[in-house]
């Protein structure tokens, strides 16, 4: 389990985390998002023990992980850009790892080279964004980590390596019991594959939940009148937003699901349909919250 | 518990290999110019030694040359090797990786930096190894290929080849460590090289200066230049040092405190900001310092001439280490970040040169005008701590016990206390009149240079030297004086029993050089005196007796007469000298003898052949 308790992180004048305090269970899988500059990559950096936290403290499994190998050795950390020297292969990068980790297991990494659609003994730095992301993939589960953080794992991937990726994510988190966090902007990506999402917002905490619980709270209803109806017809719904074209709305409204359908009923539409919520309605919802200037940026 | 990590040393063996692996190429480049240096030396040296006189033959000159270019590559692979392995420190990709793997940053750290050194050293050990074992141990002719290494020919001797090797390898280390500290509190590469260089050029400069400051405005101050002071904090001397203890020492100062800032260096510097402060300051400080110094030194010894030396020093100084720091300042902050903060140090280091600078200025609390009583002196010396070794002991010495011959030599001292006072020097004068920057006699004749020194050893054991320069020896009574003719001229301080040979020349007057024609080529020196022509042949006086006789003859008519009355009749050059060939330090001396030396041209007389009347330039006696 990682217990993030009150970290704070500053870089001279800017604080990139400020009192963040949340807690990711083991076995799951954690979505970390948030606007640019939110704290992700710091968060992870600070978990995966790169940084050391101004205040607070990250523990692993009841350990502070800065400066920490005995902890360091459960964890693998991905960042947004692996570095690989200059002319290494992911065959000679694995020399290093194999001495390094302990857990090293070797035929599971015969099996990712095989897997993945890279050549183990080609250049990574003359591979393609999306193939060194693979590169560093390969070695990071070779390692078998009790946890793994990824940074933006899923950017340059195609959609085929995107599948395979979540597929050999979600078979370790089942069969390994291991803990993955991902900071991702492709929200779509996180919607697959998470169980419990944080939101980050200047250094902060907005959320932290499972994703369907967070789905709960926030519904998109398709609604439509035969009569013209007055403007404020939603007046008393906690609406997040609202389009209209005509007499078709699409309404987005907090609260309870069995307590909002009903009310919307007794306005007696023509047609009510509860639509599916995507993440980025709920990133971009709960932003907006969070006094994020959304309709400025879009 | 069973532990979750590999041992630290396995984990350090791991790193160590893998820096080993993935720095392959480069030490391939370093063996390639170190085979392909070696191979050109040994035709350089082959050529060197066919096409002079040297006694070294060429496997000699070889292994000279390859021992200097060994050594200079050495030292430039260290900076590369250096630069590769901790750019983890500096990178942000590398910091993302090495930071996260599960070893502590010390384990790291130090196996990288066993890499760096290992990887630099060893072909040095190798070819240094090589060397000693083909030439023996030792190489002799040191003293003749010495200036390879820097070293002043008359300081050279053999060279232990070993203990070469030692030194070249404790440099070699000292440079790597110095380079992984410098790496561990920079953020950036180049602010790592920056620092590096200014630090190495920087601080011998300022260390030379504030070494000769005082000299430049003190009158009596001796300027003694120390070269373990002038190249302590600059570690590239310590590849051609000869204190490998020193720099030991100074390396594991550097490895513990590296050892301890580790845990706290920030990884968020890389490619940012300095992680620890203090190289940024003192690097900050001691360019601002130098430059000043040496801008300062410019502008004082162009405006001595119109005698506004001092403000036109500190002016200069002013201008010089205010523009060094603002630059560095602006390189360092990358523009105006901070920059009142920054310019902190340097408000420090203003207020440091105007205080040393008043001290000077009014005489270092009463240093310039001390002069000690006679009843505080038990002795003095008017050569100070000069010596001439033969078969290994100190066969002079010019101390001066005596109560009357004490309280002469202070009233001399007044005297020259009060010439300097009533003809101010400038800077110019005072800094290159110093009689000390000269530390090669080549004649010895005049023990103390020329100059007027003194320096009394008190009865409360402590010890005072005042050096007055050479420019007015000549306008000081003191400098006529018997006593001051006996104790600084080697004629009188040195037993004769040391005189080995004796060697006639002509005088270098210009109205005696008409007897240098081929008419003369069979004597060593003619002269005439009262219209009589005499030769002279260096078999004169080839006996002992004879010379001591004539060192006699001289030693009294210098006391009655002085040493400069009169026009020349020729030189007499005495040949110093014990069983060991090289273990006198000035092994000759020439001494003019003047017409009005009597005893002395009597003598010659004696001895001489004559060879008739001239109608050249007649010498009166």
């Amino acid at each position: 389990m990682i217990i993030i308790n009150n970290v704070t992180k500053r870089f001279g004048d800017i604080v990139a985390l400020d009192g963040l305090s949340f807690n990711i269970s083991s076995g799951t899988v954690f979505g970390l998002i948030g606007s640019n500059g939110s704290g992700k990559s710091t968060l992870l950096r600070t978990i995966s023990g790169v940084f050391e936290p101004d205040g607070g403290s990250v523990d692993i499994d009841g350990e502070a992980t800065y400066e920490n190998p005995e902890v360091k050795a459960k964890c693998f950390f991905v960042p947004d850009f692996p570095y690989f020297y200059n002319n290494s292969t992911i065959e000679n990068t694995a020399i290093i790892y194999r001495q390094i980790y302990p857990n090293w297991d070797e035929e599971y990494y015969k099996f990712l080279c095989s897997t993945f659609p890279v050549d183990r003994k080609k250049s990574v730095i003359n591979m393609s964004k999306g193939m060194q992301r693979q590169a560093a993939l390969i070695l990071a589960l070779s390692t078998k980590p009790k946890y793994l953080l990824l940074d933006e794992i899923f950017d340059g991937l195609d959609p085929v390596v995107r599948q395979l990726v979540k597929k050999i994510i979600i078979t370790n988190v089942t069969d390994n019991n291991m803990t993955v966090v991902i900071a991702s902007h492709n929200l779509r990506e996180l919607e697959d594959i998470c169980d419990h999402v944080g939101l980050l917002h200047k250094g902060g905490v907005v959320m932290e939940r499972e994703l369907d619980d967070m789905k709960l709270g926030i519904h998109k209803v398709q609604i439509a009148f035969t009569d013209e109806v007055a403007e404020n017809i939603f007046e008393g719904f906690e609406v997040v937003k609202l389009s209209r074209r005509g007499n078709l709305f699409n309404v987005t409204i907090k609260g309870d699901f069995n307590e909002i359908m009903p009310r919307l009923e007794a306005l007696e539409p023509a047609f009510m349909e509860a639509l599916p919520l995507t993440l980025e309605e709920v990133f971009i919802n709960e932003m907006e919250g969070a006094g994020y200037d959304i309709n400025n940026i879009l | 518990m069973t532990s979750t990590t590999f041992s630290k040393f396995r984990q350090g063996k791991s790193f160590f290999l893998w820096s080993l692996y993935t720095g392959k190429t480069t030490m391939i480049i370093y063996l390639s110019l170190l085979t392909f240096f070696c191979s050109v030396i040994a035709v350089f040296a082959l050529g060197i030694t066919l096409q002079t006189d040297l006694d070294a033959s060429v496997w000699e000159a070889a292994s000279y040359f390859t021992l200097f270019f060994t050594m200079l590559l050495g030292f430039v692979f260290t900076f590369v090797f250096s630069i590769k392995e901790f750019s983890y420190l500096h990178d942000k990709r590398k910091t993302d990786m090495f930071g996260a793997l599960p070893a502590s940053r010390r384990t790291i750290f130090f196996s990288k930096l066993a890499a760096v050194i290992v990887q630099s050293a060893l072909p040095v050990i190798l070819i240094i190894t090589f060397l000693s074992i083909m030439n023996g141990g030792t190489l002799t002719n040191f003293f003749e290929m010495g200036w390879i290494f820097g070293m002043p020919e008359a300081e050279a001797t053999d060279k232990n080849l070993w203990y070469m090797l030692l030194e070249a390898v404790v440099g070699l280390i000292t440079n790597a460590v110095f380079l992984g500290f410098l790496s561990v509190c920079c953020g950036k590469t180049v602010d790592k090289i920056l620092t590096y260089l200014i630090i190495n050029a920087a601080y011998p400069i300022a260390a030379l200066l504030v070494q000769v400051l005082p000299g430049s405005f003190l009158f009596g101050y001796t300027i003694e230049i120390n070269e373990f002071f002038t190249c302590a904090l600059s570690p590239y001397t310590s590849v051609w040092s000869i204190n490998p203890a020193y720099w030991g020492g100074l390396t594991v100062l550097l490895g513990v405190l590296c050892f301890f800032i580790l845990p706290k260096r920030k990884a968020e510097c890389a490619q940012s900001h300095f992680a620890f402060k203090a190289p940024l300051i003192i690097t900050k400080v001691l360019v601002s310092f130098a430059v000043g110094m040496v801008v300062a030194y410019f502008f004082g010894i162009v405006f001595s001439a119109i005698k506004l030396d001092k403000i036109a020093f500190i002016i200069g100084w002013i201008m010089g280490s205010f523009i060094a720091y603002f630059v560095f300042q602006i390189i360092f902050a990358k523009g105006f970040k901070r920059f009142g903060w920054g310019m902190i140090p340097y408000a420090a280091l203003g207020v440091c040169f105007a205080v040393m600078i008043t001290v000077l200025l009014t005489g270092l609390f009463g240093y310039e005008n001390y002069v000690p009583d006679a009843d505080e002196v038990e002795s003095v010396s008017l050569i100070g701590d000069k010596q001439v070794i033969v078969d290994g002991k100190n066969v002079i010495d010019g101390t001066i016990t005596g109560k009357k011959q004490i309280e002469e030599c202070i009233e001399g001292h007044k005297e020259a206390l009060a010439y300097c006072k009533t003809h101010t020097k400038t800077i110019a004068e005072l800094t290159f009149g110093n009689n000390s920057f000269d530390n090669y006699d080549i004649l010895m004749d005049d023990l103390n240079g020329g100059a007027v020194k003194f320096k009394y050893k008190l009865k409360n054991g402590m010890t005072v030297s005042r050096d007055y320069g050479e420019y007015w020896d000549s306008e000081i009574k003191f400098t006529k004086s018997k006593t001051y003719s006996y104790y600084t001229n080697s004629l009188f301080l040195i037993d004769p029993e040391y005189i080995t040979d004796l060697y006639f020349d002509y005088d270098y007057d210009e109205d005696t050089n008409d007897y240098e024609s081929e008419e003369y080529d069979d004597y060593d020196a003619v002269f005439e005196i009262d219209g009589e022509t005499y030769a002279l042949d260096d078999s004169s006086f080839k006996t002992k007796d004879k010379r001591i006789e004539l060192v006699q003859a001289l030693r009294s008519d210098i006391l009655e007469y002085g040493e400069d009355s009169g026009t020349g009749v020729c030189y007499v050059n005495l040949e110093y000298g014990g069983t060991d060939d090289y273990a006198f330090e000035n092994d000759f001396a020439d001494y003019p003898i003047r017409s009005t030396y009597k005893k002395t041209v009597e003598l010659l007389k004696e001895n001489a052949t004559k060879i008739g009347k001239t109608t050249k330039n007649k010498v009166s006696a």
